[in-house]
């Protein structure tokens, strides 16, 4: 005959029943909810990230930037020291110059009619090759 | 007494069988707390700019919002474009070595984003972020 197997809630049961309804688990579970509903709504799970934006410091002062390259980025087009490039030679040219100096300073040059979105694209392309200073600029007088 | 012996133990099973929930809802809680971070909620609406590269944003200074169509915040507080020149002189002036982080609308003209960081840089501003979305186009 196998041995009787213990009642895990014997102790349980053992406690008088005044004490265990001392505590009653529904304001408990009221706060738990509330808390739980607030928390919810209120936690942000976006992970932002941040693009560094060198800044030119001669940008403002109209002094020419010495061995930065110059990227245009056009509505649709786009231009690395004045040459047509699609976005793979782009990424291309810009190991290229990376090779010769890796802290060399892109300067990314944005048109008329170009979304934000574009520009970030295109410093995606350039950052993606292992550049690290790159800057934003708008063509002189915007 | 029998009677309300039996109230009792009606109610302690009905609370015991409510606790898998509250293991439930307790995991749910922590989950929350501990996943998601608390932040202020953005004064308008913005369609943020994505990205697919960089790491993730590290300071917690200044914010600067613009929206589709320019409009401004700084820190939870509208300023009209006029005084944006101003606030960020006095923002430089309070705390020197702060960095602006920008967040702006994708859909805005990026000539506009290029004037204000003009601006940022007029009022000696030395590190500017632009704050993106993880995320491909």
């Amino acid at each position: 005959m196998p041995a009787p197997t213990p009642n895990p809630c014997r102790f349980a049961d053992a406690l008088p029943s005044r004490r265990r309804n001392l505590i009653s688990l529904t304001p408990l579970i009221d706060v738990v909810f509330i808390l739980l509903i607030f928390f919810m709504l209120a936690s942000s799970f976006t992970d932002w990230r941040a693009i560094g934006l060198a800044q030119s410091s001669a940008e403002s002062d109209g002094e020419p930037l010495l061995g930065a390259v110059l990227v245009d980025v056009r509505p649709d087009s786009l231009r690395i020291s004045g040459l047509p490039v699609g976005p793979a030679e782009l990424r291309g040219r810009v190991g290229d110059h990376l090779d010769r100096a890796a802290d060399r300073l892109f300067v990314v040059r944005t048109g008329e009619g170009v979304s934000l979105q574009r520009a970030v694209h295109v410093m995606d392309l350039i950052s993606a090759e292992g550049a690290e200073r790159i800057s934003l600029s708008g063509l002189p007088g915007q | 007494m029998r009677f309300r012996a039996r109230i009792n133990d009606a109610a302690r099973q009905r609370e015991d069988g409510m606790l898998p929930m509250i293991n439930v809802v307790f995991l749910l809680l922590i989950f929350f707390m501990l996943a998601g971070h608390l932040s202020a909620i953005d004064l308008f609406d913005i369609e943020a700019t994505t990205t697919e590269s960089e790491g993730p944003a590290q300071s917690q200074d200044a914010l600067l919002l613009v929206g589709q169509y320019g409009r401004l915040a700084l820190d939870g507080t509208d300023i009209p474009e006029q005084e944006l020149p101003a606030t960020l002189k006095q923002l430089a002036g309070v705390s020197p070595d702060v960095v602006l982080r920008i967040k702006a609308d994708g859909r805005l003209a990026a000539t506009r984003v290029v004037a204000i960081l003009r601006q940022v840089q007029n009022a000696g501003i030395g590190s500017v972020e632009l704050l993106a979305e993880p995320g491909s186009r």
